[in-house]
């Protein structure tokens, strides 16, 4: 904040606006950092990070979502006695939707996994603003961007 | 012996009653489930409302823990969920720290995982799903559906995209139940068959007891795995419940 | 919002309770056949009423507990540590201004103290130069006249003797031109004579 030139030339070397830069500096660093406890969590988030994706199991999305076309198909030939034919189309409607679900938590997990990344490569602390760090300002993360 | 090893790692699992109960023609019974329930809920209030009693500026590290906890789950609610989803903050760390420690306290010898039953993640589950839906008709009314119809498709495809997104959506209370409860079937049976190993080995003794520091270190890598597995199930039980209300909060990316 | 979260609760509650036989129906009719003794635990659909109701009654609780009484605590304690915390760097940007300012004050002193000095020592130094030009000046004058003083005492002793000497010649030239020739010289042809000899 004060960048006066320092001319005063009386051969006592130590700035006295030094330690007030510094001082400064440490505040400004301070009302960056919004809370004492998110580096921590930060870090614990950051170590995590290629455990999430594993967590997971991409698998349940894709079976899931068979089993419940299947489930379904197999309810509507119950109740119209139509046969297999709306457990078959169910069936591989139900594979399409597994693959829509494995790959929006594709897109979920490597979001997360860039956020992490981010966090962890950034030296402050976790944001608790309403900040949704994908930089639209509409309050809603990146995580679910991509529809087909 | 063999048979025995095999058949006490799901033993864990058994529903075991400690109080007859009836209500109407349904069998209520307080089972050693119900227990580690209740076990679960005095842990997590006392946790939080005892570490942060004494309200220090300075906290200390129990503080710091439930400061932390509740943190992290207020940053996920409003990093997925936006500030709208805040409102829905308590359910989501209710969930969270309710799985947490049933996940963690599960890991204790001779306790009972509550959520390694598909009964229990399911109810869970449908209960988010229930709420998702709820709130996503009480906010958008019959505009709510527009979520099975994804914008900027041509009109042709609908027929087939509509009963997808409609499996996909529907799909959701299975795969969130099913990912916590196979996560926690197999992590803690696996933690069980190490054991029984470890028990037998113990029992046949001479060379089998020098033989069962195999599976024992088997058991501390699996624990710390578990340990792992636990906060991580939970934590996606979390982000999925703030990412299913965000669907019903925001419906798509246009409002 | 605390409505909304009660009628949300209760009716999922009951939603989920009432869906319960049909889906117990289900899965004993789904899993009949593998429902022997050793099949999985989690497959015995005796057990799902009571997991449910417990489950049901003991989420209740804690969402209570935590909703209630657990989360405003906690945030009311990491609220105040913020608060205090930006009141502390309100408090220790206010006084680092204060500092910067007591800085420019004193610079400003020193700066001053500083032209002040050099002013008076300037002034010191031209008054004592003054000083002393006028002392050498008077000086000069001085030797001047002495030197001009003595210059006419030497010029004046000098003709004195000159014409004594003059006189002296003369004299003897008198006496000796009377002794060699007898011849009476009168003495101011001697003198005469004297003057044109020191002039060749």
């Amino acid at each position: 904040m004060v960048s006066g030139p320092s001319d005063q030339g009386n051969g006592q070397g130590n700035d006295p606006h030094a330690p007030l830069d510094a001082l400064g500096k440490r505040i400004d660093a301070m009302e960056n950092r919004p809370s004492v406890v998110a580096p921590k969590v930060k870090a614990r988030s950051a170590e995590d990070s290629s455990a999430f994706g594993r967590a997971f199991k991409l698998s349940t999305e894709f079976v899931a979502a068979v089993a419940i076309g299947g489930g379904m198909g197999y309810l509507g030939d119950r109740v119209f006695g139509s046969g297999p034919v709306l457990f078959l189309v169910f069936f591989v409607l139900g594979v399409g939707a597994g693959f829509l679900n494995v790959w929006r938590a594709a897109q979920l997990i490597n979001a997360r996994a860039a956020e992490l990344a981010k966090e962890a490569s950034a030296d402050q602390g976790l944001d608790f603003t309403c900040d949704d760090d994908d930089g639209d300002d509409d309050g809603r993360p990146k995580g679910r961007a991509g529809r087909p | 012996m063999f048979q025995q090893i095999a058949n006490d790692p799901l033993h864990q699992f058994q529903v075991n009653t400690i109080l007859p109960l009836k209500l109407g023609s349904w069998d209520i019974s307080f089972t050693n489930a119900s227990l580690w329930m209740v076990i679960a809920v005095l842990g997590v209030s006392l946790f939080l409302t005892l570490g942060i009693q004494r309200r220090a500026l300075v906290p200390r590290r129990w503080q710091l823990m439930v400061e932390m906890a509740y943190e992290f789950v207020a940053n996920t609610v409003r990093s997925n969920a936006g500030e709208e989803g805040m409102r829905f903050f308590p359910l989501v760390f209710t969930l969270f720290m309710f799985v947490l420690f049933c996940n963690l306290f599960g890991m204790i010898p001779y306790s009972f995982t509550v959520t390694s039953h598909i009964i229990v993640t399911f109810a869970m589950a449908m209960f988010v799903f229930l709420t998702v839906i709820l709130v996503g008709l009480m906010r958008h009314g019959l505009r709510f559906f527009k979520l099975f119809v994804p914008s900027g498709v041509p009109s042709w495809i609908l027929p087939l995209i509509v009963p997808i997104e409609l499996i996909s959506f529907l799909s959701r209370p299975v795969s969130l139940s099913v990912r916590l409860f196979a996560n926690m079937l197999a992590g803690h049976t696996m933690l069980k068959v190490f054991a029984g190993f470890v028990v037998s080995m113990m029992a046949a003794g001479g060379v089998f007891s020098v033989m069962s520091i195999g599976p024992m270190l088997g058991i501390v890598f699996v624990t710390g795995l578990e340990f792992l597995v636990a906060f991580l199930q939970a934590y996606v039980f979390a982000v999925l419940t703030c990412i299913y209300l965000n669907d019903a909060i925001h419906l798509h990316e246009d409002h | 919002m605390r409505a909304l979260m009660k009628t949300l609760a209760a009716s999922t509650a009951v939603a989920v309770l009432s869906a319960l036989p049909a889906f117990a129906a289900g899965g004993e009719a789904a899993h009949g056949g593998e429902h022997a003794k050793g099949g999985l635990p989690q497959m015995n659909a005796e057990t799902f009423p009571s997991q449910i109701f417990w489950l049901v009654v003991t989420f209740a609780v804690l969402y209570f507990v935590i909703s209630r009484i657990a989360a405003p605590r906690i945030s009311t304690v990491i609220e105040e540590r913020r608060d205090r915390v930006a009141d502390d760097l309100d408090r220790a940007a206010e006084f680092k201004a204060q500092a910067e300012a007591a800085i420019k004050a004193y610079e400003k002193a020193v700066a001053d103290a500083r032209a002040k000095a050099r002013a008076v020592s300037d002034e010191t130094r031209r008054k004592a130069k003054a000083e002393a030009d006028r002392r050498r000046a008077d000086m000069d004058a001085k030797l001047a006249d002495e030197l001009a003083a003595a210059e006419a005492r030497i010029a004046s002793r000098k003709a004195a003797v000159l014409s004594g000497l003059k006189a002296l010649a003369a004299e003897a030239a008198t006496a000796a031109v009377e002794r060699l020739t007898a011849i009476n010289v009168a003495a101011g042809e001697a003198e005469a004579a004297v003057d044109a000899a020191l002039k060749r």
